[in-house]
Parts: structure tokens; sequence; C-alpha cells
């Protein structure tokens, strides 16, 4: 019995080094590739940038001389034909489980990004968490080879960048794939662009606002950072809008936080016209006031509101605006909040939709309430 | 079994009436041992007796006793002429303590051996056996492996009769049995079982009867020679007897309905059935408060999996599945590592193996050097190793952290199953990663689902569950909700 069992022990035990086909990749062996780029050459081949970390020159920190990082390249016809490329001038194991950026360069983004969309959810070696941001007006190429010196890795700095202002300001490729599956609904994804400061004479990364596509995944235009704040407000997607309203009469500006923000759609459809009525509900804090005005005063601060309040009518109705007109796109969830609240209509609408989008009548309700003035009525040293 | 020798063989069955032929007799059976002592003294004329016994053995003291002294002094001293006669010398021994009478030789020869003292009287068809145990032996000390800040400091020690003393003490009832058996051939070892009466199961005391009379060894030196020999399963890691040198403990177990069994030249008892969540019971948990006890019980759980199961994630994750680290975490793993010449799986394998050496010769050197290794030991392992590249430093650390956390389990025993596991689990890591490492988990839970300690399953009472009796597993109970759940922990078990 005792024999049996050894001898059953050993021949499993044998199996181990006879099989040969092990998984195991010594960390020392790997390569991991922090953010990778993919940019459109004129011939119609990709080139994949890849953004790795050198372990050896992180350890000594501050030492700043040399790069932690390495960039490599490679040209395919597809995504697995650049990786493989890239993997013929590297020595360790490319390795993308770590990837926290993708970048688009302008011209892939023009072209459509769909077809490489097949290579980063077929590949388990690839990561649903990793952003994508489109880089405006320059190459993935470009951007990724500007340093950044807060960071071992300048892909970190902008994973880091989009904590700060907000995680919704990125999109991962998971929340983009479930994006894609909302009803009539385009895709948006970060923008950002190189700035070249010539007081400073230098270069640096700066997030633009937001790169809006259309339903072919093709780039259709940007959004500013504050109309892509105000589309988040419209979306339900943050509870922050920092806003800055000018008085009439030039008077001065001031300039409040809305927090708390929500928004309701509603949606008719009389007439063969999709009619969509948006209410923003929000409370805001007074950052600051420029006027000589005291806010402890309710009348002034009742006039302060109703600025408000119209300064984010207008803004929010010209975002809209520029959706319908210009990229004739809904990124704004319309169509999600149409098809359940009239499902029956909806299978009509569906295929056209970016029509009836673009054709329909916009009304923007804003009821923000000034919550907390801050901690004076007027400013100091002002009569 | 080793060969033992030939029964010894005795001259005659029964002693003679007389003296000289007696001393002949008991010379010839305790040939060539020179610790044996024969002394002949003539009380009076008529009276002669021949006193036998292991020399050290016996209490000399006896005879010095006023008692005794008085009565010597009023049978021989001047002036007195009343006869010493074998019917009143026997009487007046009775002084001393506990005596019997016996005749056969054999029975003579094998009382001497367990310090009695015989007296031969001149004309008489039996000898005089006289208790009076009374050898050198070390004074009851505090525990050393078993150490608690709060609760009694005593342990046992090598002398049975102190230990059953100790367990006496603190059970004071006619309820308490202590059931003697003397086992080994050559060594004729003095073995108490103890069981509260009413508690135990009676069952139960009969399988530990049962088997402990079954147990056929010429020499039995500690009472890991017992538990060898007499639970369940062999071929397994996990203890399935609990062995303590706290009195208290074995008294908190008795109450439980454990049997102990105490072997005399052992400071251990062993507890049956064990459990194994046992191990993870401190005498201390009982006197501390019992919020402070689960919180312990609950940081033993945790450094219980980490000492398991530590060295072969840390091996799995940074070889097959780097993605479950965070991004900055890994960067500091692969700058640690870079450089270093091994694969990680013989990285942690080397280091494990130089941690089990280092605490094997922390256990073996003599203490003057105890220093000396550990200092080199710390160096060796922990700077220059790292400093040389050979080792990353984050391996040190995992080791560390493995060798501190396998030493939080209060029961040694069960310390020792979870190192031996740790190996093949470190191996498999290595070929399989996680998938390997779930492997192994399910062949040992399969295992110690299997495992019984005298009919009660090794998982009980989670597996089987047994909602009633699970107030001290998980969590120490405050003893208001405990006590009337205590008296019957250990149930008939379920059968599956």
């Amino acid at each position: 019995m005792l024999n049996k069992c050894l001898g059953v022990l050993t021949a499993i035990l044998l199996l181990l080094p006879l099989t040969g086909c092990w998984d195991r990749h010594e960390l020392n062996d790997r390569l991991f590739e922090f953010g990778s780029g993919v940019d459109r050459l004129k011939d119609g081949e990709i080139m994949l940038t890849g953004q790795f970390l050198i372990p050896t020159n992180s350890k000594e920190g501050g030492g700043g001389a040399e790069k932690s990082y390495l960039i490599e390249t490679g040209v395919g016809k597809t995504v697995s034909d650049c990786l493989f490329d890239m993997q013929l001038k590297l020595s360790r194991r490319i390795t993308r489980t770590h990837r926290h950026n993708i970048y688009f360069g302008e011209k892939m983004a023009i072209a459509g990004i769909s077809d490489l969309m097949d290579s980063v959810t077929r590949d388990p070696d690839s990561r649903l968490k990793s952003d994508m941001w489109v880089v405006k007006g320059g190459t993935a190429l470009e951007f990724m080879e500007i340093s950044y010196p807060l960071e071992k890795l300048p892909v970190i700095a902008l994973s880091k960048l989009r904590n700060i202002i907000g995680k919704k300001t990125g999109n991962s490729l998971l929340e983009l794939l479930i994006e894609e599956h909302v009803e009539g609904s385009g895709l948006t994804l970060p923008a950002v662009e190189i700035l070249y400061d010539p007081k400073q004479r230098k270069k640096t990364i700066h997030v633009y606002g937001r790169a809006v596509l259309n339903r072919k995944q093709q780039l259709a235009g940007y959004y500013d950072s504050m109309e892509s704040a105000y589309r988040l407000w419209v979306t339900g997607q943050t509870n922050r809008v920092p806003v800055t309203v000018p008085l009439p009469d030039g008077r001065g500006t001031f300039s409040v936080d809305v927090r708390q923000t929500k928004c309701k759609v509603r949606t008719k459809f009389e007439r063969d016209r999709v009619e969509i009525e948006v209410d923003m509900k929000g409370g805001a804090v007074v950052l600051e006031s420029i006027p000589a005005i005291d806010l402890r005063n309710i009348n002034q601060l009742n006039k302060f509101e109703a600025e408000l309040n119209r300064h984010v009518e207008t803004a929010i109705l010209n975002v809209i605006k520029k959706a319908q007109q210009q990229f004739k796109v809904d990124v704004f969830q319309f169509g999600k909040a149409f098809s359940r609240q009239h499902p029956s209509e909806w299978t009509d609408l569906d295929s056209g939709w970016e029509q009836a989008f673009s054709d329909a009548k916009i009304t923007v309700n804003s009821h923000v309430k000034i919550r907390r003035i801050g901690l004076q009525g007027p400013p100091p040293n002002k009569p | 079994m080793v060969s033992s020798p030939s029964p010894v063989s005795y001259p005659r069955e029964k002693i003679s009436t007389n003296l000289d032929e007696n001393l002949a007799l008991l010379k010839q059976v305790f040939e060539l041992c020179f610790d044996i002592v024969f002394q002949r003294v003539d009380l009076s004329n008529e009276c002669a007796v021949l006193m036998v016994y292991v020399d050290g053995m016996i209490e000399k003291n006896a005879f010095k006793s006023p008692l005794f002294q008085s009565w010597l002094l009023e049978k021989t001293g001047a002036g007195v002429q009343e006869t010493i006669n074998y019917p009143n010398l026997k009487e007046h021994f009775a002084v001393i303590g506990p005596l019997r009478h016996e005749s056969r030789l054999q029975e003579i020869a094998e009382s001497i051996l367990q310090s009695y003292l015989a007296v031969f009287v001149e004309g008489e068809p039996e000898a005089i056996l006289l208790e009076t145990s009374g050898w050198e032996h070390r004074g009851v000390e505090e525990p050393s492996s078993e150490v608690a800040i709060r609760g009694p400091k005593e342990s046992f020690t090598e002398m049975l009769q102190t230990n059953t003393n100790l367990i006496r003490r603190r059970i004071r009832t006619p309820k308490l049995k202590l059931e003697s058996v003397v086992l080994g051939e050559l060594s004729k070892t003095k073995v108490a079982i103890a069981y509260v009466e009413g508690l135990a199961r009676p069952d139960l005391v009969q399988l530990v009867k049962q088997r402990i009379s079954n147990i056929r060894m010429d020499i039995i030196l500690e009472s890991g020679y017992i538990e060898e020999l007499i639970e369940d399963k062999s071929f397994s890691p996990f203890p399935q007897l609990l062995d303590t040198e706290r009195p208290d403990i074995v008294a908190a177990n008795l109450i439980e309905g454990r049997v102990a069994i105490l072997t005399d030249g052992t400071p251990q008892a062993l507890l049956v059935p064990m459990t194994f969540w046992t191990a993870f019971q401190a005498a201390e948990d009982y006197y501390e408060r019992f919020i402070y006890a689960t919180l312990i019980r609950w940081t033993r759980f945790i450094l219980f999996t980490i000492s398991l199961y530590l060295p072969s994630l840390y091996v799995a994750i940074t070889t097959f599945h780097p993605q479950l680290l965070p991004s900055n975490f890994l960067l500091s793993i692969t700058s640690a590592r870079e450089g270093v010449p091994f694969p990680a799986v013989i990285e942690a394998l080397l280091m494990e193996f130089l941690f089990e050496g280092l605490r094997e010769a922390g256990v073996r050197l003599p203490k003057a050097v105890g220093s000396a290794v550990s200092i080199v030991g710390a160096l060796v392992i922990g700077e220059a190793a790292v400093q040389a590249g050979i080792v990353s430093a984050p391996m040190v650390i995992i080791v560390s952290v493995t060798g501190i956390a396998s030493f939080t389990i209060p029961r040694y025993n069960m310390s020792i199953a979870f190192r031996i596991l740790r190996f093949p689990l470190l191996l498999i890591s290595g070929a399989f990663g996680l998938f390997g490492i779930a492997m192994v988990s399910i062949f040992i839970l399969i295992h110690m689902v299997r495992l019984e300690s005298f009919g009660v399953p090794y998982l009980s009472p989670i597996a089987p569950f047994e909602p009633k009796q699970i107030k001290d597993v998980l969590v120490r109970a405050p003893w208001w909700k405990l006590r009337t759940h205590k008296a019957s922990m250990i149930r008939k078990p379920r059968r599956r």
C-alpha cells in the first residue's frame, strides 16, 4: 500500500520536469511596459511605442543623470506585428500587464481606433485597467518622449494627474468597453497635448480636455477642459465642477465650486422631433469674489445665484450644441435616457439617433444654490 | 521493536526462611550490580534482618525519623528486654510508609528496582516491601516552552508523583481518576491515565486504555514514544495528541472531557483527543479578558496563514502573476531583484533552508556560543547576502516574517507541521504558480478533514459543524457564556 502510494507520488513529481512548458518567468527576465503609444504611419502601417522601466536605475532614486526608462518602437500592420518587431530589439520579455496608459496619436485617432481594440481585448496579457488618451496635435511617440521630473516614468505622471483632477477625467479600457454599449452614445477619450513654454524653454504635458469619437470610433473633435467638465456634469460622472462667472456690466467675476452636482434628463418625442430637457442641480461654494459686494446680504446673494445659473445654462447649452452641430455625436448619454423613457419609439430611432440628436430641441435649466459663501462677506480692503 | 534480551531467570520461585540463603539468592540475582546494597542488621539475639535496596533510590531519612529511632531505642536500648519479632517489626515498619509482604523472589527483585526497601527477617518465609522512594529530582520550575505572562508559573517535572499532585491540586474531587499502568518490558515506566469520571466519555477512556495496553516496548523514555504508538495516523504532519508542560492546561482539558496521559520521567503530559483548533488556544487566552483573547487568537490565525503561505505566494506572484501586484510595489521588487542570480523559487528554498538551519542551531548549540551563532546568522543572511547580490532584500523580509509568524502558534508541535508543509507548497508554487498553491491546499484540506484523533474529527467543531461547540474556536467567548459549555466539549462525534 505504502509502496504504491510512493510510486504514484514519484510518478506525479516526475511529470513536473517532463512537461517543460512552465509559465514561469523571473522578474529579471521581464520588461514591464508601463505605457504604450500607437501612431499611424503614412503608408497605413502602425507604429507601436513602448515605455519601459529600467529596473536598475530606479534604485538610485534622485540621481537624475540617466533616464530611468526606455522607449522602443515597433512597426507592423497589426498590433501583434508591432509587438513582435519590438521584441526583436529587447532582451527581456515584454510584459504588458502593468500598462497604465495607451496613447493614440492624432492621425491614428482620425483614422479610427476600432481596428486596435481587438488586440487589447483578446490578448490575456493586456490590461483592462489601462487608460486611453488621444494626443492632440501630435504623435504618441513625441508625447512619450517628454520627460517628467517628478516621476520615474512619465506615464505614471499622467495616471497620477488623472487621480488629482478627478478620476473621470480618464477612461480606462474597461470603461470604454462599457461605454460602447450605451444606447446611441459616442465614445470620448481624454485628450492631452504637448505645451511648449517659451519663457521656461521647456516642453511639458498638459491635459487638454476630451476627444470626441464618432460611432465609427474616429476622431470628430475636441472639447476643452471646461467643456469636458460640463459634459461630466450632464452625464452625472462628476460631483465637483469649478465655475467662474463674469458679472454683467463688467463689475468683476466670482468663482464657485459646484458640489453634489446632479442632473436630470427628461426626453419627449413630439411631432417627429426629440425634445430634451436638462435640469442641473448642485450646491455651490464661493471660492473667490472680486466685486466689492457683501455676500451676507441675501439680496446680493440671490443676484449672484441667478447670475451663476444663467451662466451655467448658456455654457451647457453651448457644449451640447457643439456636439449637435460640430461632432454630430451624442456624448451625453441622452440616447440612454430616451431609450428608457420611450422604449417603443427608440426601436425606430436607434439607427438614426445621430441625426435625431443633432436636430433635437435642447432646454437647459439650472437650479444651483449657493450654500456657503466662505469665511467673509465682502473682500478685504474694499469698502 | 529492537530485539529484547532473554527474560531474567530466577533460581527459585519463593524465598527461603533462612536469611543467609536469601542473601545468597539475591546476590545471585543482582550479580555485578554494585548499586544494590545488602545490609544485615542484628536487632536482637533472636531477630536478624536483611535489608536490600538500590543505593540512592530510597529515602534514607526514613530511618532517621524520630518515630523509628525512638521505637528502636525502646526495643533495643539499655535495660529493655522485650523481644523483637516479625509481627511487631512489621507493625512498626508501617510507621515509615505503606508496606506489603511478598514471598515470590521475582516480585521482590522487581520491587527493589522500583525503589522499594526489602526487609527479610530470619525464619520468615516472606519479605516486607516498604515504599520509600526518594531519589534526587528537579523541583517544579517555570514552564520553558509554554510561557504565559498571566497565569500559573508551574510546569511538570520528571517525577510522576509531582505531576499528579500538580493536577490533583487543581481538581480536588474523587471523580478525578488517575489510573496507573506500567509500560516497557525493561524500563517498567509508570504511566498514569487521568480523566474526570462523568465528564470524559467512557468509550474514549476505554479506547485510550486499550491502545496503551497494546504497547509492546522494551523501554519508554519519553511521552513521545507513547504518542507515536497510540496516534491514529502515523503518516501525517499534523500532531494528533496535544502535549503540554502546563498543569493548568491539563486540568482545563480534563474538565472539557479529555483524557491525559502522564509518563514518569517526562515533564510533558499528553492530552487526547486533539483537534486542529486547540493548536491556537494558549493558556493565557482563558486568563486574559475575552476581547483581548479573541483578538490575539485572530492574530494567531492570520500569522498562521502567513507562516504557511507567504513564501510560496511571493514566488507564485512574482514569477507567474506579476499583474497582481500594485505597480509601485512591483517597481521596488523588480529593482531589488535585479542582479540576483537565482530564480525566485531557488532563492526562497535556499533562504528557508538556511533559516531552518539557524533555528536548529539555536536549539542545539551550547548556551555559551549562542550569541556568536545568532550574530553570524543575522549578518550572513540578513546583510551580507543582500549586499553581495546573492539574495534579494524582499526575500529576506519574506523569510523573516514567515519565521516570526511560525513562532506565534502556541503549540510547538503544530508549528512543526506547518514548517513541514511550507516546503512542498514552495516547490509547487515554483512549478505551477497560484494554481499549484490551490491544489496543495486542497490536498492538505482533504487530509485534515479525513484525519481523526481518538474518534473525534480533526477539524471539529468547524467540520463537521457543531454550532453549540463553537464558542471557543474562532472567538473566545466570555466565561459567563463559556462555563456551561466547557464541561461537555468532547461529545460523541457525529459520524459522517
